[in-house]
Parts: C-alpha cells; sequence; structure tokens
C-alpha cells in the first residue's frame, strides 16, 4: 500500500473496532458423516473505482462446516457481469476440484460439490454446452467449470 | 544460553579453518526471546545463535531457498476428518529444528565473542545450517522429508507439507507448518510409535493433544473442535491500543467505496 489516506486508515480502525467486539469468535468443527462440498460464489462487477477490475469471493462449506474462502480483486477487466461471475465461477471450481483430490488422497469419496451461483445468464453458460459467439473471449480462461 | 551452545557444540555445527581466498565469513549474533504460553503465561527465556543471513550473496552462499508450509486450507480439511472419524491428535515440536538441515555450499562464520579459537586467522566453518541462513528452511525441509520418507511417509502432490502413511489398515497424516507438527491418524499406538521414531532423528518436544498450531486455539468437547484466535485478537488489539475502544458490531461500513486520490494523505504512514 503506498499513500495511505485518511478513509483507508479510518476503516483499518474499524476492522480493529469489530475485532473488539467479540475477540473469542470461532468456528466449530462438528462431527460429519457424508463429505459434501457446497461452493457459494459471487462477484462484485467493475466494483475498483480505479481499474474497473472485478472482484471475486466465494466460500466452499464441507457439510455446513466452513473450509475455505476467498475474496480477490480479479486480475483482468471483464466486459460484463456475467463475465465476472464466471471468472470467481472457475476460480471456485479450480479449489473445489483441489479439495476434492486432497480428500480423495486421504481416502474419502466425495461427492461432486455443488456450485451455487446467483447469476442467471453465467448459469446458462455452464448449463449450455454451445458457447454462443460473445463468450469466446471468457471460453479460453474459464472452459473447464 | 547455555543450553543454545550445548546443542550447537552436540550438533556439531561448525569446525575451525582458515579462511580460505576470495571468501567472506558472516557475522553472527544473540538474539533473546521470551517464549509465551497460549494463555499468555511466559514459558520460558531464550537465546537464540543467528548468522546474519542478509550478508550472504546468492549463487555463492545460496542457491535456492524456497520451502513449503501449509495451506491453512489443509489444516481446517484434517481437522474435519480428525473430528467426524473421532481420531487422536497430536502435536510435536522439533527442538532446534534448523540446526538440523545440512549444508551444500561452504559458509564461514566469524567465531563467537567468548569462544575464540587457539589462532585468530581462524573462522568457523559451518558443516550443519543456523538460523538466520538463507538456506536454512529449506535444507530443513529436505532432511525431515527424507527422514519421514525412510518411515514409509509419502509427500503428498497436493500439498508438499502434508505426509501420509498408509500400510494396511493404518493411516497417519502428519502436517508440517516448518518445526510445528501436527500428527493424526486411525491408530493411537502407532501415532506413537512414530513419535518414537522421529525423537530418534530429531530432538523432539511432544505437545501432547493439539491445543495451539499457528496462533489458533483448539478445543475438543464432545461436539467437535472449535478454532479460535482470542489471544492473537487481543495482541493486535493490544498492540494498536485499541484495547479501550468502542467495539463496531461490522466490520466495514455499507458501500464504503476507498480510493487512492481522495482524502487527505497521512503525514506519518508508518
Amino acid at each position: 500500500m503506498q499513500d495511505p489516506r485518511q478513509g483507508h486508515w479510518d476503516a483499518a480502525l474499524h476492522v480493529l473496532r469489530y475485532l473488539k467486539s467479540n475477540p473469542g469468535q470461532g468456528i466449530l468443527l462438528s462431527p460429519t458423516t457424508t463429505f459434501d462440498f457446497q461452493v457459494y460464489c459471487d462477484s462484485d462487477w467493475g466494483s475498483c473505482p480505479m481499474s474497473r477490475r472485478s472482484v471475486t469471493g466465494y466460500f466452499i462449506q464441507l457439510d455446513q462446516l466452513p473450509i475455505s474462502w476467498r475474496t480477490k480483486k480479479q486480475d483482468v477487466v471483464s466486459r460484463s457481469s456475467v463475465e465476472a461471475e464466471y471468472r470467481a465461477m472457475a476460480n471456485a471450481t479450480s479449489d473445489i476440484v483441489w479439495l476434492r483430490n486432497l480428500m480423495a488422497t486421504l481416502g474419502f469419496s466425495v461427492p461432486p460439490a455443488t456450485i451455487h451461483c446467483d447469476n442467471q445468464a453465467s448459469l446458462h453458460i455452464v448449463t449450455n454446452p454451445a458457447f454462443p459467439g460473445r463468450t469466446k473471449h471468457i471460453e479460453v480462461d474459464c472452459h473447464f467449470v | 544460553m547455555t543450553k543454545e551452545i550445548r546443542a550447537l557444540e552436540d550438533n556439531k555445527t561448525w569446525e575451525f579453518a582458515t579462511l580460505p581466498h576470495g571468501k567472506t565469513a558472516l557475522g553472527c549474533k544473540w538474539v533473546y526471546k521470551i517464549k509465551y504460553n497460549a494463555d499468555g503465561s511466559i514459558e520460558r527465556y531464550k537465546a537464540r545463535l543467528v548468522v546474519l543471513g542478509n550478508h550472504q550473496v546468492e549463487g555463492i552462499d545460496y542457491n535456492e531457498t524456497f520451502a513449503p508450509v501449509a495451506r491453512m486450507v489443509t489444516v481446517r480439511c484434517i481437522l474435519t476428518i480428525v473430528v467426524s472419524k473421532g481420531w487422536s491428535l497430536h502435536q510435536m515440536d522439533v527442538h532446534n529444528t534448523f540446526l538440523h538441515g545440512d549444508l551444500n555450499e561452504d559458509i564461514y562464520m566469524k567465531p563467537l565473542l567468548g569462544f575464540s579459537p587457539t589462532s585468530p586467522h581462524l573462522v568457523c566453518k559451518l558443516k550443519k545450517s543456523l538460523y538466520g541462513l538463507r538456506q536454512a528452511p529449506r535444507q530443513w525441509c529436505f532432511k525431515l522429508a527424507h527422514a519421514l520418507q525412510d518411515y514409509g511417509f509419502k509427500q503428498s502432490p497436493l500439498d508438499h507439507s502434508l505426509f501420509l502413511y498408509n500400510r494396511g489398515r493404518v493411516f497417519l497424516a502428519l502436517l508440517v507448518y516448518v518445526d510445528d507438527m501436527m500428527l493424526t491418524g486411525n491408530s493411537s499406538s502407532h501415532c506413537e510409535a512414530f513419535k518414537v521414531y522421529l525423537n530418534d532423528c530429531f530432538k523432539l518436544k511432544d505437545l501432547g493433544a493439539l491445543k495451539y498450531f499457528l496462533g489458533i486455539e483448539v478445543a475438543r468437547s464432545s461436539k467437535g473442535l472449535f478454532l479460535c484466535q482470542w489471544k492473537y485478537t487481543l495482541d493486535i488489539l493490544t498492540e494498536t491500543g485499541l484495547l479501550g475502544a468502542k467495539p463496531s458490531f461490522f466490520p466495514m461500513e455499507q458501500k464504503l467505496r476507498l480510493s487512492a486520490d481522495s482524502g487527505a494523505l497521512l503525514s506519518d504512514p508508518s
């Protein structure tokens, strides 16, 4: 972070004040029987005011237990919210593939993961094997969803 | 401090030698630290000899420095499995971790004050890696991986800090974060046997059941495992002097837009 401003400082203090409100909060891992992954992903299109890049966010649950989460500014500019959303999905998918492999090496059979996404157009791209011409540029990056 | 020197001598970390032409000897110094328990009470005072690795030159004094560490996701995955299967969890710590690594490069160190050799021209030639050397974590990692492979562990290609042992019905998983290790498996007796083996290779401190791993407090009950970072949070608050601040219930204001060119520039960013 170069050139931090007053607004950034206030935001940082705000986070610390939030920590103050409940320092003992944590995660409870309780016993599970089925290793059923749920993936929730979302994106915020063009949210960075400087570069207009979008933000990816995803959250992976293993039977209600939070396992993996991440939010990251995407490294390319998306031309539509669908593209941003689809990219977020691709990131989440690559992580879930890794997680399922890890579980498999630990000797557990994992049922296919469910990915939840709130963008209808992206869902259409996923379910439709024939990509429409306008999505060709996304395909290169994210075709493995 | 005497403990550390004894460890160094037991380990045959260096031998005295004359400095070859064209080589420089690295300086060293003592670092003193107070170690705390999970609840904040003082565990012990510690002295550690470090080499000034920041004077090392790449290509001459060291080549590769990469060393893997565990991903938090892997830690959570393992813990979930442990809870579901009701396995036991053990935590170990290696004494003087980096002193175990062997060195591939020739490195010379100025002798310690008070431990000067007979001739003033002699310097210490390092045989084992020492804290502060750039390659120390990597060399340790190699050494550990070899010891584990001799026992029958396999390094997981998905996370290089995860080692798995699979023989017959016995399954052990070991997660390594530099010198902190987390061991679990479906057989307690095999866990114990493995600990004895590892203790023979390196000097091990058995910390018993997992309680405090990588700054995360772990509590086990009949309902499951509870992970929290209570001590770490309080440390941050104390450090920033915000212990008495008014608590807020959300981490961020809604619709907050931060930008790099609006608002007053902070006069003293550090």
